[in-house]
């Protein structure tokens, strides 16, 4: 069952909404603004984002500006979960599509859609219950063996199938032969690809045994599981199929289970049943209609068609409807601008994946909606790429190191603000940090810096130098600094840890921890940082980049995000040697794509003062550039 | 094969251009003209027109305000007079036919921009205040906060923050632009009442007000060593740096009275139907 289906206008109006099962308004709104807006999405095309224990599925329709998304709950599996939200959309735009195309309404448009939506979805329902007896199960689950990572979700329901089978056996044994003619009736005529000669076959020794257990095993036999169970389990092998022998039951019981499952299957059965005997006029009226609708062709194809007639004129007539503007765009208009904007971007340092979601996003953005007045489709896709750029680099929560500072300063008892800067080996950790460190001592702050590099050769040197200096710039504004040293060869973890009991004993403000720079993909390195992230425990955790290292640093934004543990994320980023690309900051873009997380610091120079924090209206500039 | 007759054609045409200078030498003058005409509005269309954007199109009030203050109900609650169930917004909503209840026959409609209040979506609304603001469109802005979360520190922090961003902008031109600060949501129990609101923003604009002016600068063009004073030179797009809002002084002597912008923190009430100062406040912006 689906629980929550709605259709909202991209300004945030829902225009119409179905809830079967309350789900909480923060759920929703965390969800559209995860896909929407921060996207989220990394699954390539697919339009599906789960999240706790919902799946999110979408679909968006640009020329009327309006957003399809079903929530459901992740343990489901609901096949024709695409093919509902492609019919809504398809009737929902045909329906009110006058309504939804004028920009500023006079009304808020009332969509009245219930009626449509329930005939809609009982149909569907049968059709796949039909289609999973014939078809999808063999297929589906075949998969799903060979792949064998969902071997636990599999194996789970059907434990409860059959518990709930022994109790209400009569009841679906009725149900089924309730169902039958309907199947008959309606789902006979669109039946084609469903297959209906297997289904009646296999419905109708169903519905009039009344039994189940011989069905199943009949079904297995002839479904001829052993070639891929032989590998496995056989017990294993049952599971699923007692899976499927519940399903040919009808998708609700299916679907059921988690709610109270006779009850729903009665409402949904009566609902169809009495709509069917009183009401048989209007009801087959709304199902006509609807199918005539979406057997309509669709209204894109055909303007393509026409296109293609009159390709002569178009391609003659093209540049200046470039020029004028007011040309409702397609893919393959967008493909040669989004090309060439591929390419700019990757002569920017940006990585060709990062690039190549990029150009989705607008892609996906622009297709339908209309170019506007004297505007060509090059500016139209410069400006989208720019919005999307900006989206991506603007952080969506803003951090204030000093007012943090201060917040935990005044916690009681009163303890140090940990940061520890991490990276790759020569990106700059210790002289950003040494920055960063100038940065707070001008702030009158008192600060302990720990040398948790117990690596490489001078690194502790290095962070005395770095103190010494420090302390002679700021003596005379009041900043204390202290380097808190252990020597060469001790474990890093709890060199941190020391430094920060000291650091709260002498009633230091902030402990700056350098740790030594490891290679990403080395695994060994990469997991002492867990330990170091459990022990340490710092409030921000900083990932130096360098800016000249190109495509490589997604790869390097993910695995140091995912260093540290399921449950601790890098804070932020902070890209070095800026002022040595020019206009090539792309690896900005790669890290927070790959990672989500915000790049707040900008190094720009070599001295203690070329620390900035990111500008994301400079960076989109150097990117356009 | 194709070749003869394409050094025909030339021939054909310099005979018929000869021909149409010596004797029809109107025509052409009217065609000439007309082609001049027609690019003169073409030049006028790309380059005039197209700066001014949607936003400059008439009187003008901006909705703003952080994610889920109830800014797309109260818009649809202005424009159509019902709420709606509402979601993120990801997009502005924008009517150009919003009429102010007292001013039906006197004045004319009125421009009413609803903007997304996702953090990474606040780009739309500063720029559309920028544009409404040198256009001279603008009347006011309705910044939204959800009363019943304020005594949460963080999304009051929040939403100081966005309103710091906000006074920055409104900051920059003389006499200041109007700006409302309704305290939705006021029929909630936890609603943080208008006047305690008001000094709750005042220390907070105060701490972020200090915490800017400490901060790093912000990075500008060439990645040279100059901090950008006054986020001016960003086109203005993101505000921040260490622009210092309101009167040099102490530390806590943040006033919004110190303001050229004329600050306002009025209870009300979307869910409620309570919108009617908010409407009068409206009213007296909107005759100015």
């Amino acid at each position: 069952m689906i629980d929550y289906f709605t259709v909202f206008t991209t300004g945030g109006i829902v225009l119409w909404q179905k809830c079967n099962q309350p789900v909480s308004a923060a759920i929703v709104d965390s969800l559209v603004s995860d896909i929407f807006i921060e996207d989220r999405t990394r699954s390539g095309e697919q339009s599906s984002l789960t999240k706790d224990r919902y799946t999110v599925k979408w679909t968006t329709a640009n020329d009327f500006g309006i957003i399809i998304v079903a929530v459901y709950q992740s343990l489901l599996q609901i096949s024709f979960i695409d093919e509902l939200l492609a019919s809504v959309k398809k009737l929902f735009t045909t329906l009110y599509g006058d309504e939804l195309t004028n920009k500023d309404p006079e009304k808020l448009p009332v969509c009245k859609f219930d009626d449509y939506f329930a005939v809609r979805y009982a149909e569907l329902e049968i059709l796949s219950a039909g289609r999973n007896v014939g078809e999808v199960i063999n297929e589906g689950f075949g998969e799903k063996f060979a792949s064998g990572d969902e071997s636990d979700d599999v194996s789970e329901p059907p434990s409860r199938v059959t518990s709930s089978d022994s109790v209400g056996d009569p009841v679906k044994a009725e149900k089924a032969t309730v169902k039958k003619p309907n199947l008959s009736k309606r789902g006979g005529r669109r039946g084609g690809r469903g297959g209906p000669t297997t289904r009646v076959g296999r419905e109708s020794p169903f519905g009039s045994s009344g039994d189940e257990v011989p069905t199943k095993k009949s079904g297995k036999k002839l479904r001829k599981w052993d070639i891929d169970g032989s590998a496995r389990d056989i017990s294993d092998d049952e599971g699923p199929l007692d899976f499927s022998a519940g399903n040919t039951n009808g998708n609700v019981t299916a679907n059921g289970e988690h709610s109270d499952n006779p009850l729903l299957e009665d409402e949904n059965v009566e609902n169809w049943g009495s709509k069917t005997k009183s009401g048989e006029f209007i009801l087959k009226d709304l199902s006509s209609e609807i199918n005539s609708i979406l057997a309509a062709p669709d209204a894109s194809t055909t303007a393509d068609g026409t296109r293609g007639a009159s390709a002569a004129l178009a391609s003659g007539f093209g540049f200046f409807r470039n020029i004028i503007g007011n040309k409702v765009l397609n893919e393959q208009d967008l493909d040669k601008a989004l090309a060439a904007m591929k390419d700019h971007l990757m002569k920017k340092n940006v990585a060709p994946e990062v690039a190549q979601h990029l150009c989705d996003v607008v892609s996906k953005s622009l297709v339908g909606t209309k170019t506007g007045n004297w505007t060509s489709i090059e500016k139209t896709v410069r400006a989208a790429m720019e919005a999307a750029l900006r989206r991506i680099l603007t952080p969506s929560t803003s951090v204030d190191l000093l007012h943090e500072i201060q917040r935990v300063k005044s916690t009681n008892p009163p303890r140090p603000y940990v940061i520890s800067v991490v990276g790759v080996n020569g990106v700059g950790k210790s002289t950003n940090l040494s920055k960063i460190a100038f940065w707070l001592l001008q702030n009158n702050m008192k600060l302990l810096i720990a040398a948790c590099d117990t690596f490489r050769s001078g690194a502790v040197e290095q962070l005395r130098v770095h103190a010494r200096n420090l302390k002679k710039l700021t003596e005379r504004e009041g900043g204390e600094i202290e380097l808190f040293e252990k020597g060469y060869g001790k474990d890093a973890a709890n060199i941190a840890r020391d430094a920060i009991t000291y650091g709260r004993e002498h009633g230091f403000d902030v402990v700056l921890i350098d740790t030594a720079g490891r290679r990403h993909n080395d695994t060994r390195l990469m997991s002492s940082l867990e330990k170091f992230a459990k022990y340490a425990n710092p409030d921000k955790i900083v990932m130096v980049g360098e800016a000249l290292v190109g495509t490589d640093s997604v790869q390097q934004a993910r695995n140091f995000n995912a260093a540290f543990g399921p449950s601790r994320n890098l804070d932020f980023f902070l890209i070095s040697k800026c002022d040595t690309v020019g206009d090539m900051i792309g690896s900005m873009v790669n890290m927070t794509y790959s990672t989500g997380i915000p790049v707040l610091f900008v190094g720009t120079g070599q001295m203690y003062t070329d620390l900035r924090t990111l500008s994301v209206p400079w960076a989109v500039n150097m990117l356009m550039a | 094969m194709s070749s003869p007759p394409e050094t025909a054609k030339p021939d054909g045409l310099t005979t018929h251009e000869a021909i149409s200078t010596s004797g029809y030498g109107l025509p052409v003058y009217i065609l000439a003209v007309g082609l001049i005409i027609i690019t003169a509005y073409f030049a006028y269309e790309l380059f005039f027109r197209k700066s001014k954007g949607l936003a400059a199109g008439g009187p003008t009030f901006i909705i703003a305000g952080p994610s889920g203050s109830g800014k797309t109900s109260l818009f649809t609650l202005l424009r159509y007079g019902e709420k709606s169930t509402t979601l993120p917004s990801v997009e502005q909503n924008i009517t150009t036919k919003f009429w102010l209840p007292n001013l039906l026959d006197t004045a004319k409609p009125f421009v009413l921009i609803d903007t997304p209040g996702h953090q990474k979506l606040r780009h739309g609304m500063f720029s559309a205040l920028q544009i409404a603001q040198a256009a001279r469109t603008i009347h006011g802005v309705l910044y939204v906060v959800d009363a019943s979360a304020m005594s949460r520190p963080e999304q009051l922090r929040e939403a100081a923050e966005y309103l710091y961003d906000i006074l920055r902008i409104t900051e920059r031109v003389r006499g200041g632009t109007d700006v409302l600060v309704g305290a939705n949501k006021s029929e909630l129990f936890t609603a943080v009442p208008a006047k305690r609101l008001r000094t709750l923003l005042e220390t907070e604009l105060d701490k972020i007000r200090e915490s800017r002016a400490k901060s790093v600068g912000k990075v500008s063009a060439g990645g040279d060593k100059h901090d950008s004073d006054d986020g001016d030179e960003d086109d203005g797009a993101v505000v921040g740096g260490s622009g210092w809002l309101g009167k040099r002084g102490e530390k806590g002597s943040f006033k919004l009275e110190d303001l050229e912008t004329d600050v306002m923190v009025i209870d009300g009430s979307v869910d409620n139907g309570k919108i009617d100062p908010w409407i009068a406040w409206m009213e007296e912006r909107a005759v100015n």
